[in-house]
This record gives structure tokens, sequence and C-alpha cells, in this order.
């Protein structure tokens, strides 16, 4: 084998043409020849979907037009809406004159640059302030630098991109070069406005992966060479909240007013420019706020409906209702703030971004009213207490909760052994649903459908157990609350674990065209009972089979009872009972005992379904005449 | 440029519902099985799958046929919705071992049993390798089309399979029984 340095490309090209000529390429060929099959989705959900979809594709253009219409009628307001405002305010929002001007976004932290070789005070230059305008759809950038020239420099201004997680070398874009001064400039303080104009999208493209990195770069021509003066030491980050706005107007209640549960009515203006279209969504936060929406740490009431806005001004108001006071004093602590959040769809179906910023300034105090303790019981069980109850059988259970203490929950409810001596007793999950914190119920109705877990006798009890769990609003990452109903009084009595319903006096005669007329193996009784301990129990059973043996070329036949594993079938190579009957009719009985600790090897013996399977043949011939396997109903686990 | 029939469909999908729906007929499985393939779970599976969908259909007007199949749109968004999910569903990761706790030993060991060891192997790879292990060999995307969906370059996913199948054939080689006909085959091929 050939120690060269692994070539990528080399090795995907063999790779693609399907090469096997190394140990990789002879395992990725083994993957794509045994490949899993697909897994479909569940006909009903895929028929669901599938209409859902395709009824919404329909509404779309009509959706659209209606969009649109609605978006006129809406600026028509707004417009009308910020005259008003702009008559009755002081506090006025920006308006498109004051946008035209430019707007201190920053100023870059540069010293006095000295160049290479040259004496402190010959030279220097110090890059003042980037500022910023919008005009229209476009973002300019102006620079102020200041300069102190002894000979001709020419100045480079670069805007760059760099991955934030990224080592690499920040690609650069140059978006002009400058020569400062043809002679030789001494004053101190000359200034040079210089004004890029960068389109927006490419800003906003960026935006969301990348930093950039806006620099400028002085050479000046010495005579070992062009020296290179980076003036901007620290990355410079722009950021689509230049392009994009948003600005607090007025709320009711007034800021500085406590909160208790109330309705809350906040007017915001907006500017959007960096895309078609967003949606704009308010919510109450903590001061300081900085995540991203979903992050676990938001109130899950107090947040508004998306709004859409289309590109360009206006004013939003925004109606929701705010959390229970308790529950946001939990969540925040001791004041609220409104955070608001501008996301826009991508190309790629992802969604930006654009505005994540809280109105810290603008503050309501919360009431510390005393959490209560969070809380869980069970409001309704059906079947009652006490009840029997069977695989197969339907159990709805209504539970209550309270729960304060966490910004996100889930309800679980199990059914566990009651009369466990040992540590753990047996769980049966019956499973859990999310819930909204506060105060609530939940409906759970599950068919019960696996009880052999409980490692449960004949005639012992379960216990039904609800369990409440959250998140709390301080760890992000797994701290849970936890509510466990020890002693809830609905308890499972004279639960029939591992015996197969057996219904006597059924016939079953085969339908199997290539057995002699005449030939027929009847059941006529299963008997069966499960004999003793906790876990796998041996069953014994008992059944009565009527026979006839009709074929002219034996004279005797072998009955047969097998061990299947439910619901497919497969024979388990287990024969427990095999009987030599006489040609004609007659009635064969038979007990035996079926322990899987026994019987079965340990990898056949996991806790599972199984059914009997019945086989007729001629001595000597196993297949020669039938095989009778019951209904489903007559599976049973041990 | 002829237009490819799957792009005709794309295009009239934008206007006619019952094209996103033959769209939908071909690949709701095999995005569906995709999904599951990373996750293991049947219901979250789904819900992401429906989502993966609905997005599409709400972006398919912003989609181009610039040399990347719809194959790979749809895996890359599929893809995205399932990270949003999973850091969301990170939170209900406590739950996991109670649920555990009384999950039978059956579905367990049917689970294993329809496994083939490769597979078991594959699944305790990375994330990052089982990933583009799925994408390349069981979803049957091209190289370029994987690319597309981790939103890296070509090269650097040949970088990936390499490592991926680096690291699954060390995962193998703990398993003799497995190994053993792909031990023959490539001294085979070696000789």
């Amino acid at each position: 084998m050939s120690l060269n340095k692994f070539d990528p490309q080399e090795w995907g090209h063999r790779l693609d043409a399907g090469e096997q000529n190394d140990p990789t390429l002879l395992l990725a060929a083994q993957l794509e020849k045994d490949k899993p099959g697909r897994r479909p989705l569940p006909l009903r959900v895929k028929t669901d979907l599938r209409h859902r979809l395709v009824t919404q594709a329909a509404a779309v253009p009509t959706r659209r037009l209606d969009y649109w219409v609605a978006s006129l009628a809406l600026t028509a307001l707004l417009i009308i809406l910020a005259a008003l405002i702009w008559s009755l305010r002081s506090e006025n929002p920006p308006t498109a004159a004051a946008t035209q001007d430019t707007e201190l976004i920053a100023a870059v932290p540069t010293g006095p640059a000295i160049p290479h070789e040259a004496e402190p005070g010959e030279e220097s230059w110090k890059l003042d302030q980037i500022r910023q305008s919008v005009d229209g759809n476009k973002l300019m950038i102006q620079t102020t630098l200041a300069y102190t020239l002894t000979a001709p420099a020419t100045a480079t201004f670069s805007l760059g991109t760099a991955s934030s997680s990224s080592i690499a070398e920040p690609p650069e874009e140059i978006l002009g070069t400058f020569v400062l001064g043809p002679e030789p400039v001494s004053a101190i303080g000359n200034e040079l406005d210089v004004q890029f104009t960068v389109d927006p999208w490419d800003v906003w493209q960026q935006f969301n992966s990348y930093d950039l990195i806006l620099a400028v770069r002085l050479e000046r021509e010495t005579a070992d060479g062009p020296v290179v003066i980076n003036l901007s030491d620290q990355p410079f980050t722009l950021r689509a909240e230049w392009l994009d706005q948003i600005w607090f107007i007025r709320a009711t209640p007034e800021p500085g007013t406590p909160l208790d549960n109330t309705k809350f009515v906040v007017v915001l203006g907006y500017r959007l420019l960096s895309a078609p279209m967003a949606d704009v969504q308010l919510l109450i936060a903590a001061p300081g706020w900085e995540n991203s929406m979903g992050s676990g740490r938001l109130p899950t009431k107090g947040v508004s409906d998306p709004r859409p806005v289309s590109r360009g001004e206006g004013v939003l108001t925004f109606i929701f209702t705010t959390e229970d006071a308790a529950y946001l004093h939990t969540l925040l602590g001791d004041e609220a703030t409104l955070a608001v959040t501008m996301l826009s769809p991508g190309e790629d179906g992802t969604v930006r971004a654009l505005i994540q910023q809280t109105f810290s300034q603008y503050r309501w105090p919360i009431v510390g009213a005393d959490q209560p303790p969070d809380r869980l019981w069970f409001i309704s069980v059906s079947p009652e207490s006490g009840a029997t109850i069977r695989e197969g059988d339907t159990i709805i259970v209504t539970v209550g909760y309270e729960l304060y203490a966490a910004v996100e929950g889930s309800v679980h409810l199990a059914l566990r052994n009651a009369e466990w001596n040992g540590v753990s007793p047996p769980i049966n999950s019956l499973g859990g649903q999310s819930i909204t914190p506060g105060t609530g119920q939940v409906e759970f109705q599950f068919v019960v459908d696996d009880l052999s877990t409980l490692q449960a006798r004949v005639g012992q009890f379960a216990r039904l157990e609800a369990q409440l769990y959250g998140m709390d609003a301080q760890n992000q990452t797994q701290q849970r609350v936890e509510v466990t109903l020890d002693e809830m009084p609905w308890r499972l009595g004279d639960v029939m674990l591992g015996i197969p319903r057996l219904i006597p006096q059924v016939t079953i005669v085969p339908e199997d065209g290539a057995v002699s007329a005449g030939t027929r193996l009847d059941v006529l009784d299963i008997q069966a009972s499960a004999d003793s301990a906790a876990g796998m129990m041996p069953i014994t059973f008992t059944v009565r089979l009527a026979y006839q043996l009709a074929t002219r070329d034996a004279e005797e036949g072998t009955i047969m009872i097998w061990v299947a594993a439910a619901p497919d079938g497969a024979i388990l190579p287990l024969v427990l009972v095999a009987e030599t009957v006489r040609a004609g009719a007659g009635i064969l009985e038979a007990t035996f005992t079926f322990n899987p600790q026994r019987d079965l090897d340990e990898m056949l013996r996991q806790p599972r379904r199984y059914q009997l399977m019945f086989s007729f043949n001629k001595v000597d011939d196993p297949a020669s005449l039938f095989w009778i396997t019951l209904p489903p109903d007559w599976e049973f686990r041990p | 440029m002829v237009k490819t029939e799957e792009e005709r469909l794309v295009e009239q999908a934008k206007e006619d519902p019952e094209a996103f729906g033959r769209l939908y007929d071909r690949y709701i499985d095999q995005i569906h099985t995709y999904i599951f393939r990373q996750i293991n779970d049947d219901a979250l599976a789904q819900d992401i799958t429906a989502a993966a969908f609905e997005k599409a259909l709400r972006n398919l007007h912003r989609y181009h046929w610039q040399g990347v199949s719809f194959a790979a749109w749809l895996y890359r968004i599929a893809r995205n919705e399932m990270i949003q999910r999973l850091r969301r569903e990170r939170f209900l990761a406590p739950l996991r071992g109670w649920m555990l706790s009384s999950l039978n030993v059956e579905k367990t060991t049917e689970i294993r049993e329809q496994q083939n060891h490769v597979q078991q192997a594959i699944k305790k790879l990375p994330s990052r390798d089982r990933e583009v292990i799925i994408l390349r060999f069981y979803e049957e995307l091209s190289s370029a089309e994987v690319a597309e969906v981790l939103g890296c370059s070509t090269a650097n996913v040949y970088v990936r399979l390499h490592r991926a199948l680096t690291r699954l054939r060390q995962e193998l080689a703990t398993d003799s029984t497995t190994v053993t006909n792909l031990t023959e085959r490539e001294n085979y091929v070696s000789e």
C-alpha cells in the first residue's frame, strides 16, 4: 500500500467512479450495496400531510394577493398614523430625511500610527470615525481620516469578511484606493472624507454567518519598498441593525408601572431595508436579554404573534397578554423589559435574524408574588380506581398542574408495580406530553399495551404515577424540577398478566387445498394458567384437539404443537408436543408447560409475544400436511 | 439548455399545487428516512419531516435551478430543521433515562436484531461522520449534492468521508466476525 500523502480530490474521484481498490473504498462499496431499506411515513400521516401541503400551496397565490392588498391598506394607515404621531409626540421616530444624514456608528479605536522609519511627528495617520447613512437600499460607509503627511501616500480602504469561528485569513474586498495629497501635507488634522456604497444585500448576506471587518490600510512608498500600516487594529463588525431598525414609541402600561396579569399594548416603529420581507415579534424579556428565539429562556405567553412587514418603514401595534406575575418573576427576576426580533427567511429556507434587541431603557418592575410550589394532581382517571385493567384496555387520565419554576415542562405517566419488594420497582411508561408553564391540565389517553414489564403476578396491583418535569429559567441545559405522586390511590387490581385470553370451543379448520379432503385438525379448547413467580412465568397449557387423518397413503400422522414468535409467526426451534395418531378421527388432549427460562436460549427469551402453532403431518414427512396458526388475540406473553 | 423532467416539475410546482404534491410523493419517504436515521425517533422524525416540507413549500419560489438538485435543496432544509429541533430537544434529555428504564427489552432486542453490525457501528460514530456517510451512501446523494446539503466544498466532503470511513473500519474491527469478509476481500484486492 502506498504511503503517499492523502489527496482528497484524487480519492474522491475514485470513490465517485466506484473504485474499490483501497480499504475505505471497499467499505464504501459495501455500504452502498447493503444500505438499509427506506422507512416510509405511516400512510395516514403521509396522506394527511400531503393534503395539508397541497391545500396550502393552492392558497398561496390568493394569500399573496391578500397580503399585498392588506399591506397597501396598512401602509396608507401607517402613513396617517405616522403623521399624527409626528405632530403629537416630541419623541419623533427617524424619518426619511433623517436617515439620509450620516449617523455616527462607531469610532475606530486607532491611535496615531507612525510609519516605518519615520520620526514621531513627521508623519502620522489616524482614522477617527466610521459613519453610516442609509440612502434607499444602499448602505454608505463614510470614514474620516486625520493625517499628517510629509510624503504622498496611498490609502486603501478594505472591506473584508471573516468567520468568527475561523482562524483563516479573511478575504478582503478593496473598496477604494486613494492618494492622499499630491504634495506633502504637514498640517495636523487634515480630514479626508470618503464614502463607499455597499450593496446591503451583500452586507446582510454576510451578516448571518460572518463578521465584517472594515479596515483602513495605508501604504507609503519608501526606499525599501511600500510600507503598509493597518489603522484598524480591532475587528470592526458591521451589523444589519444599521440598516434595519426598530424603535420604541409607547406602551400600555407605561414603563415603570408594576406588572401584574395584564394586557400589553406596545407601539413600535420599524425600518426594514436589508430584506424584502420579515417577521417582527415582540416579547417580554429580562433586561439584557440577548438570546435567540427558542432558546428556552423566554416566556411562552408573553410573546406576540409574528407580524409580517415588507421593505420600508412603518408602525406596528402589538397587543398581547403577559404571563402570571409569579411566573414572570421566576422567569425574569425583578424587572421586565421588551425584546424584539426581526426574522427574515433566507434563500435556502433558513431563518436569519436581522434584529434581536432589548429596549432595556424601558422597564417594568415585577411584583414578586410568593411563588407557589409546583404541583401535580390527578383530576380524573378512567377506569376508576380499583378496576381491572388488561392489555388492550383504554385508560383516560386528566392531570392538573401548576408549574412556575420552569419555562418549559412536560408531564409523564407511568404504571409501577406496587407490590415489589426490592428497590426500583418495575415501571411501564405510558407516555408524556409537553405543557405550557402556569396553571393548566393535560389529558392522556392511551392503550395499555405491555404489562409484562411490571413483572407482576396475577392479582397483584400496580400504581399510576405522574411526573412533572421542567427546565429552570436560569439553567438552559438540563436543570429539572421533578414532582412525583407517591401515593396515588388508584390501583390496578386483578391484573391478568401473561395468560393468553384463550377462547374455548373455537374450531379452526385449515383451508389448505393441498390437504386431502377430510383431513382436518380442530382446536377445540385451550386452557392456560400461569404458575408462579415474578418475571417470566412458565405457562401450563391444556389443549384439546379433534383430528381426522384421511390420507390414503399414510397410516399414521404426527401432530405437533410449537411455539412461534408473534406477530410475525417466525417459528422458534421448540416443539412442546409431538404425538403420533393413527389414520381416522380422534381426540388428542395434551397438557404441557412452556417455560421460557428453560426452553429458550437467552436471545429468544427476551419478553415478547408468542403464539402456539400446530402442525399435522404424515410420519417422516414433515412438509406433507398443514400448519395452523392461531388468531392474533390468542397471542400470549409469559 | 434542456430542462430535466424534475426541473420542469419544480417550476410547475411553483404554480400548481398538484405538481408540488408529485414532488412530495417523490421525496417524502426519502426525507423521512434520512431524518429517522439521524435521530432514531419516530414521532420526532415525523414532525421534522412535516416541518421541512412546509418550509420547502413556503420557499419554493426562492428555489432556482443552478446546478444544485432539488433533492439536495430539500435535504438541506430538512437538515436545518433537524438541527433546530434537536437543539430544542436537548432539554428533554434528562427524561430519557426515566423513559428508557421503562422500555421493555423487547424493543431494544428487536431493533438490535433488525440492524446488522455495520449499521450498529455507524450509530457509534460521531454525528458528523454518521451524517456524511448516511447522506452519501444511504441517501444516494452525489458528493456534490452532499456538499450542497452540508454547506461545504466537495473537497471537504471527500475529506470528511475518508475520515468517517476510516473510523467506521476501526469500529468494525472490534467485531472480528463482521470484518472477516471484508478482510478477505481486502486481501484479495491487495494481492
